[in-house]
């Protein structure tokens, strides 16, 4: 077994435009370990979908992994020949982008290839799953369907058990396979999805938003389905969100994104504890919470950047009120958290890709105060 | 609830009931209608100058209930008076003149800015149009600086660099600060703001929540906020309505509400919310089943099917939870549960293991999160709850035993008649109306009675008394 069960490199992906390209993840490199919730927040534009998207190859058809790789364990390689036998030789041959421990570059797999990794090892829950389910098929034999395709040579009856088990499991009656999907309501909607995309069981679920259409109580409940079936199925999860509150509550580790870059990423623990970069401290400052009265939210001057034609330096530059000379210049690194403040670990649990993490206590502690964030015009 | 001044909105006995029409196939079999009850039977007030915030789930009729106020729709029943400083308007009953001047004086700011704005107009046309509607300022120089103003009170400054341009050109946020100038361009005393940043960027969405509250303090306004984010009515209002199914169910000062919910479903409510601080083990909302069609919403308290503090009659002698369970087993009997849908197999199996079985799935409470379920449950492979192991005595459980023969037996009607009169909560008979749940909280739970109240003072709550 690998490090990693997934490990992206410096991706780059670009969406070709009428005007100049537009690179919605410039540069990103991450790791999901096995087992594990990876969350992804940022504000929409940021490129999280993007990126979550590009791991399958389910970009739109004007976008394209321009560079980067994006290494994945699971069980592959377990590509079938032309008599249905599984192959175990493919790490030999060139045809497939395979390295020496095993892990498979997804970025360079053909449309075929990454079809059979699709629901067998890497499943999606997208978007809007409230309409994923198709309205003229039941239920039941829609992830029916999802099996058979994706296991080919299942037997239709057990692959028909399975499915009505799934449902079952997440809280659904069995004999509801037999419904249509607008027979359900919207949080068994969502379930449903979330019993399909384990169908196959994969090694990772992709989950865009998984929570986003719904009522609190039922994202309540699908939060914590998420949660028990990972424990029981032993799933790493990479959880796409707006909300940090919903990452704060299932992330193990998460990584904050704005204007195609990673701007911080960490065990969600410490990135809670110590943020360390100015877009986070901004980003948590104008999220409201319930459980305290709060004086004043304060929001993050300017809008995002545009993805077109972004300026040299840091992504942040135009809205941070930390900016100094160097962040004009270039996009800053990824720094070791930990070593910036002088407690350095072995392993690095906390980066943050900014400039001024030599003062992180100072920025954090102006960061705090409303007019720190007042100076630049408000829009 | 009144004060020696008159609050700005007195509503009566609220209803607006959808679909009440009666279409040919009802009247063919004589069935009659069955309308979907958004609003369906509110009385509050709201004073001046308060942030009202409304909050609950979709469907549960907030957004109906903020249309009727500013006579987007109108009521099926009951009155909406306005107190204004010169003028009282009863919104039921207005003179056409009456209703131009009330069309200024009350104003809606709706959800999404990409749609409420016609791409067509510019800024300048979009937030001039409600002056020229309502005949306001004489000339067109009048009308623009009365626009460049309202649109540098609303942060887009300077507003003259604006007035040209389009929707499309505009950010997210900008658009709906256009559209929150446009409301607040003709001076409103009355706003009601539907989810006006749900559809907002986070950074971005504090700002127009901030620009909101100074607006308050400028305009002198008075706000209906509706949310289904309890964060964010937290932060805005000071004030709140929990509303369920059509029902106002509970309403008083948010700090109090947020901090100590009476009624059950309130309470859950806001466990739901999760909390941003990795290190904290938040409980989880204690509901059970799905929100029930408000086309044909429950008897007596809506909520009473999905409580966890139903109120068994007098003489129970079991524990909450085995009365949550046996009154959710009488309602599947009376709804018509039958041996068809089990896991085993009637025909193949002895009568008694069928009928533990009945017993074991219909005293299964639906979709409870894991730390509110018996221990029984958990360890069950093929789903449903160790009937043994739950405090149900046993008059009560020879009573469900006989009602479980009956359907094994397949005679449904001798299962409801025996089990119709038995285990009757009178959160199912008796409809409660917003009452005095503590000092300053009114809520409709039958928990609660005029001066008996099931908290201290001090504000502690007790514990769900479930295990």
């Amino acid at each position: 077994m690998a490090d990693h069960l997934l490990e992206i490199n410096d991706l780059n992906v670009r969406y070709r435009m009428d005007g100049p390209d537009v690179h919605p993840v410039d540069g990103v490199s991450l790791t999901v370990d096995h087992g594990e919730t990876f969350g992804l927040v940022g504000e929409s534009g940021c490129g999280k979908t993007t990126l979550a998207k590009s791991i399958i190859q389910l970009l739109d058809s004007n976008g394209d992994v321009e560079s980067g790789e994006i290494w994945f364990d699971g069980t592959l390689p377990a590509w079938t020949d032309e008599r249905g036998e599984v192959r175990r030789d493919v790490v030999e041959d060139p045809q497939y982008p395979v390295r020496e421990d095993g892990m498979t570059n997804l970025a360079e797999l053909s449309l075929e290839q990454i079809r059979d990794v699709r629901w067998r090892n890497v499943a999606l829950i997208p978007q809007s799953a409230l309409n994923a389910l198709n309205p003229v098929y039941k239920v039941g034999d829609q992830i029916v369907e999802a099996i058979t395709r994706h296991e080919p040579g299942t037997d239709v009856e057990e692959a028909r058990g399975r499915a009505r088990d799934l449902l079952e499991r997440v809280g659904i009656d069995r004999e509801r396979a037999d419904d249509y999907a607008h027979e359900f309501s919207g949080g068994m909607k969502q379930r449903a999805v979330i019993a399909m995309s384990m169908a196959c069981s994969p090694d990772l679920l992709i989950a865009d938003e998984p929570t986003t259409a719904l009522d609190v109580i039922i994202q309540d409940r699908v939060l914590d389905e998420i949660k028990s079936l990972q424990n029981e199925f032993d799933v790493a999860m990479l959880i796409v969100s707006h909300d940090i509150s919903v990452m704060a509550e299932t992330c193990d580790r998460m990584g904050v994104m704005y204007g195609g870059k990673m701007m911080e990423s960490g065990t969600t623990e410490s990135i809670f504890e110590r943020t360390a970069n100015p877009y986070t401290l901004g980003l948590r400052n104008s999220f409201p919470t319930v459980e305290e009265d709060q004086e004043q939210l304060v929001s993050i001057p300017g809008t995002p950047p545009t993805l077109r034609d972004p300026n040299p330096g840091c992504r942040f530059v135009d809205r941070c009120p930390f900016a100094v000379e160097e962040c004009r210049d270039s996009h800053p690194p990824m720094y070791d958290v930990d070593r910036a403040l002088g407690e350095a670990t072995d392993e690095v649990a906390h980066e943050s890709a900014c400039y001024r993490l030599d003062d992180l206590e100072q920025v954090q502690e102006d960061a705090a105060k409303e007019e720190t964030w007042l100076q630049q015009t408000t829009h | 609830m009144a004060t020696a001044d008159d609050p700005l909105v007195e509503v009566e006995g609220l209803k607006k009931w959808f679909d009440t029409s009666e279409g040919v196939i009802e009247r063919l079999l004589g069935t009659g209608t069955n309308p979907v009850r958004a609003v369906d039977g509110a009385s509050f007030s709201i004073e001046r100058g308060d942030v009202m915030g409304v909050a609950g789930e979709s469907g549960c009729g907030k957004t109906t209930l903020g249309k009727l106020l500013v006579k987007l729709y109108d009521p099926t029943e009951g009155s909406i008076r306005f107190h204004f400083d010169d003028a009282t308007f009863d919104v039921t009953d207005m003179t056409r003149e009456e209703e131009t001047e009330f069309r200024q004086r009350v104003q809606m700011i709706f959800q999404d800015p990409f749609e409420s704005l016609n791409p067509r107009m510019t800024v300048y046309d979009t937030v001039s149009e409600p002056l020229r509607i309502n005949e306001m300022y004489d000339s067109y120089q009048e009308r623009r600086e009365r626009v460049v103003e309202t649109l540098n009170d609303v942060g887009l400054a300077p507003g003259d660099a604006y007035l040209d341009s389009f929707p499309q050109e505009l950010s997210g946020g900008e658009r709906q600060r256009v559209a929150i100038a446009r409301a607040m361009v003709v001076d409103p005393d009355f706003v009601v703001c539907d989810e006006p940043v749900s559809m907002l960027d986070v950074s971005i969405r504090a700002g127009v929540l901030n620009l909101m509250k100074d607006l308050q303090d400028e305009y002198g306004l008075t706000y209906l906020f509706i949310s289904h984010d309890l964060s964010l009515i937290r932060y805005m209002c000071n004030k709140t309505a929990i509303m369920y199914l059509g029902d106002m169910i509970e309403y008083g000062p948010t700090g109090e509400i947020v901090d100590n919910p009476k009624h059950p479903y309130s309470e859950a409510l806001f466990d739901a919310v999760p909390v941003a601080d990795p290190t904290r083990d938040r409980k989880r909302a204690n509901v059970t089943g799905d929100i029930p069609s408000p086309r044909n919403p429950p008897s007596g308290c809506k909520f009473h099917t999905r409580c966890a503090e139903i109120i068994p009659p007098e003489g129970w002698q079991g524990s909450q939870n085995a009365f949550r369970r046996v009154s959710t087993f009488r309602r599947r009997v009376l709804n018509g549960l039958s041996t068809e849908n089990l896991d085993v197999d009637p025909e193949a199996e002895p009568d008694d293991r069928v009928r533990d079985r009945l017993l074991s799935e219909g005293l299964t409470l639906d979709q409870l999160p894991e730390e509110y379920r018996h221990e029984s449950e958990l360890g069950m492979d093929e789903g449903g709850v160790d009937i043994s192991a739950l405090e149900i005595p046993g008059d009560a459980m020879a009573t469900l035993e006989e009602t479980a023969d009956h359907l094994v037996a397949g005679d449904a009607d001798a299962a409801a008649d025996r089990i119709r009169s038995e285990f009757v909560s009178k959160c199912e008979t008796d409809r409660p109306d917003l009452r005095s749940a503590s000092r300053s909280v009114e809520a409709a739970c039958l928990l609660y009675t005029e001066g008996d109240r099931r908290s201290s003072e001090d504000g502690t709550a007790s514990a769900p008394a479930d295990d």
